[in-house]
C-alpha cells in the first residue's frame, strides 16, 4: 500500500462503516486513477470533497431526496432543538433541586422559578424524539399553560421593571411579562413546528438518544449549575458562538443544523424585543452590554436566515 | 439541474462507464468547466441512483479493487432531454433579442 493510497484511507474514514463497506474501494480506484503517480499527498480540494461528502451522508441529509422530505426532517430538527434549548434555559431550579437529592450536598441558596416547566418540557422532548408528537404537543400545551398561571399566581409581572407603571387591566401587565421569557417563545415556537409534524407521515426515529445525550450536554456545558461551577451563565454569548457555527457547518454539509439555530436565535431575540423598546423609551438608545448583544442576536439570526435559505436551495436540487 | 449533475448525466448518454471515465467525460464536454471530485461525485451518483435516474450496468473487480460501470435510466435519459431543452429555451430568449436588435439596428442606420 503506498502512502497515497493510506492517507486517502484514512479520509474515507469521514464516510460511516456501512458506507465504506459498500463503495470504499470503488472510491479509492477512481481516486488513484484520477491522482498524479507521482504525488504522495492527497490534493486539498480532493480532501475537502471527501471529508464533505463523508460528514453528509453520516448526517443523513445526503439521503433527503425531495425539498418535502428536507422540510419534515428540518422541521423535526427544529422542535427537538427548541426543546432542548427551552430545557436547558428554564433547568436551573430542576438541576439545583435534583443536586441538592444527592447525599451529601448542599447549596447557600435556590432558584426561585418553577422546577414544573422544565420538567414538562424534558417529558415533551423524550417524547418527540422517539417521534410521538401526539404526546409531545399537549405537554408542550402544559408547560406553556403552566408558566401563565405560575407567573400569574406569583405576582411575577412586577419582575418586569419597566412595565411595572402599567395597570394590571385584563391580565395585561401578565400578558407583557409572558412575552418577555424565553420559555414563552420555546413553547410557542415548539408547537408550531410540531404542528405539521403530525400530519406527516413519520419514518422511525432514528438515534433518539443522541437527542436527549445532546440535551444533557447542552445544560452541563451552557447553564450556570453545580457541575461546572458558573454562578452567572455565558449563556447568550455561547448559543451565539454556536449560532454562527451552526450558519458555517448549514452552509456546508447541513441545512437543517442552521434551520434550528435560526429558530433557537428567534427564541432568545423575541423576549429581548419584546423588552427593549420601553427601555429606549425610558432612558434612550445607549450602547450598554444589553443592547449591543440584542444588536449580535439580530446580526447572528440574519446570517442564519440567509444560509439557510441559500443552503436549502443547494442541497436539495440534483 | 445543478451543472455537475448535468455534465454527469450527459456524460453516461452515449455509453455504460466506471467513475473515473465520467469523470473525464464530464470535464470533456465541459471544454474542463467540470472539474469533479471523487467525493462530489458518488454523492451525486448516489443520489441519481435513488432517483433512478442511473443505474450500476456492470461490476467488476480491477487491481483486487470493485469497478461498478453506471448507465443512464430511461428516466435519466428524459431528465437530461428535459434539461437540455429548458437550457436552450433560455438560449434563445437571448439569441433571439440579440439577432433582432441587430436587424433593427442595421434597417435605422443612416444610408
Amino acid at each position: 500500500m503506498t502512502g497515497l493510497e493510506r492517507r486517502y484511507r484514512w479520509l474515507l474514514r469521514a464516510y460511516p462503516r456501512a458506507y465504506r463497506q459498500y463503495r470504499a474501494d470503488e472510491m479509492l480506484e477512481t481516486l488513484l486513477v484520477a491522482g498524479e503517480t507521482d504525488r504522495r499527498h492527497p490534493r486539498l480540494r480532493e480532501s475537502i470533497a471527501l471529508v464533505v461528502g463523508g460528514l453528509r451522508v453520516r448526517s443523513g441529509v445526503a439521503q433527503l431526496r425531495s425539498r418535502d422530505a428536507l422540510r419534515y426532517s428540518a422541521l423535526r430538527s427544529t422542535a427537538l432543538s427548541l426543546l432542548v434549548c427551552g430545557v436547558a434555559l428554564t433547568a436551573l431550579p430542576l438541576t439545583w433541586r435534583l443536586w441538592l437529592l444527592l447525599p451529601g450536598n448542599s447549596a447557600s441558596f435556590l432558584y426561585e422559578r418553577s422546577s414544573v416547566t422544565p420538567a414538562l418540557l424534558l417529558l415533551a422532548l423524550a417524547a418527540a424524539v422517539w417521534a410521538r408528537y401526539r404526546l409531545a404537543l399537549p405537554i408542550t400545551i402544559g408547560a406553556f399553560g403552566w408558566e401563565i398561571w405560575y407567573s400569574a399566581a406569583n405576582d411575577l409581572r412586577y419582575a418586569v421593571e419597566p412595565w411595572a407603571r402599567y395597570d394590571d387591566a385584563l391580565g395585561l401587565r401578565t400578558g407583557l411579562y409572558l412575552i418577555m421569557q424565553i420559555s414563552t417563545w420555546v413553547c410557542l415556537l415548539a408547537l408550531l413546528t410540531m404542528v405539521p409534524l403530525l400530519r406527516a407521515r413519520q419514518p422511525r426515529a432514528t438515534r433518539p438518544w443522541t437527542w436527549l445525550l445532546g440535551a444533557t450536554m447542552t445544560i452541563a456545558a451552557i447553564t450556570p449549575n453545580p457541575l461546572n461551577g458558573w454562578a452567572d451563565g455565558l449563556t447568550l454569548p455561547v448559543i451565539m458562538a454556536a449560532g454562527l457555527v451552526a450558519a458555517l457547518v448549514g452552509a456546508a454539509l447541513d441545512v437543517r443544523v442552521s434551520i434550528a439555530a435560526s429558530a433557537v436565535l428567534l427564541t432568545l431575540m423575541l423576549p429581548m424585543l419584546a423588552y427593549q423598546p420601553t427601555n429606549w423609551t425610558l432612558y434612550g438608545w445607549n450602547s450598554n452590554p444589553r443592547n449591543v448583544l440584542l444588536e449580535a442576536v439580530v446580526g447572528v439570526f440574519a446570517i442564519n436566515v440567509a444560509v439557510s435559505r441559500m443552503a436549502a436551495r443547494r442541497q436539495v436540487t440534483l | 439541474m445543478r451543472e455537475p449533475t448535468y455534465f454527469i448525466l450527459a456524460a453516461l448518454q452515449d455509453e455504460p462507464l466506471h467513475g473515473y471515465a465520467i469523470v473525464k467525460r464530464a470535464q470533456e464536454l465541459s471544454d474542463g468547466r467540470v472539474r469533479l471530485t471523487t467525493g462530489t461525485l458518488y454523492a451525486a451518483l448516489d443520489r441519481l441512483n435513488g432517483e433512478e435516474m442511473v443505474r450500476v450496468a456492470e461490476e467488476t473487480v480491477v487491481n483486487g479493487r470493485a469497478r461498478r460501470t453506471y448507465e443512464l435510466t430511461e428516466r435519466g435519459l428524459s431528465a437530461l432531454h428535459e434539461e437540455a431543452a429548458r437550457l436552450i429555451a433560455a438560449a434563445r430568449v437571448v439569441r433571439d433579442r440579440s439577432v433582432r436588435s441587430t436587424a433593427a439596428t442595421v434597417r435605422t442606420a443612416p444610408a
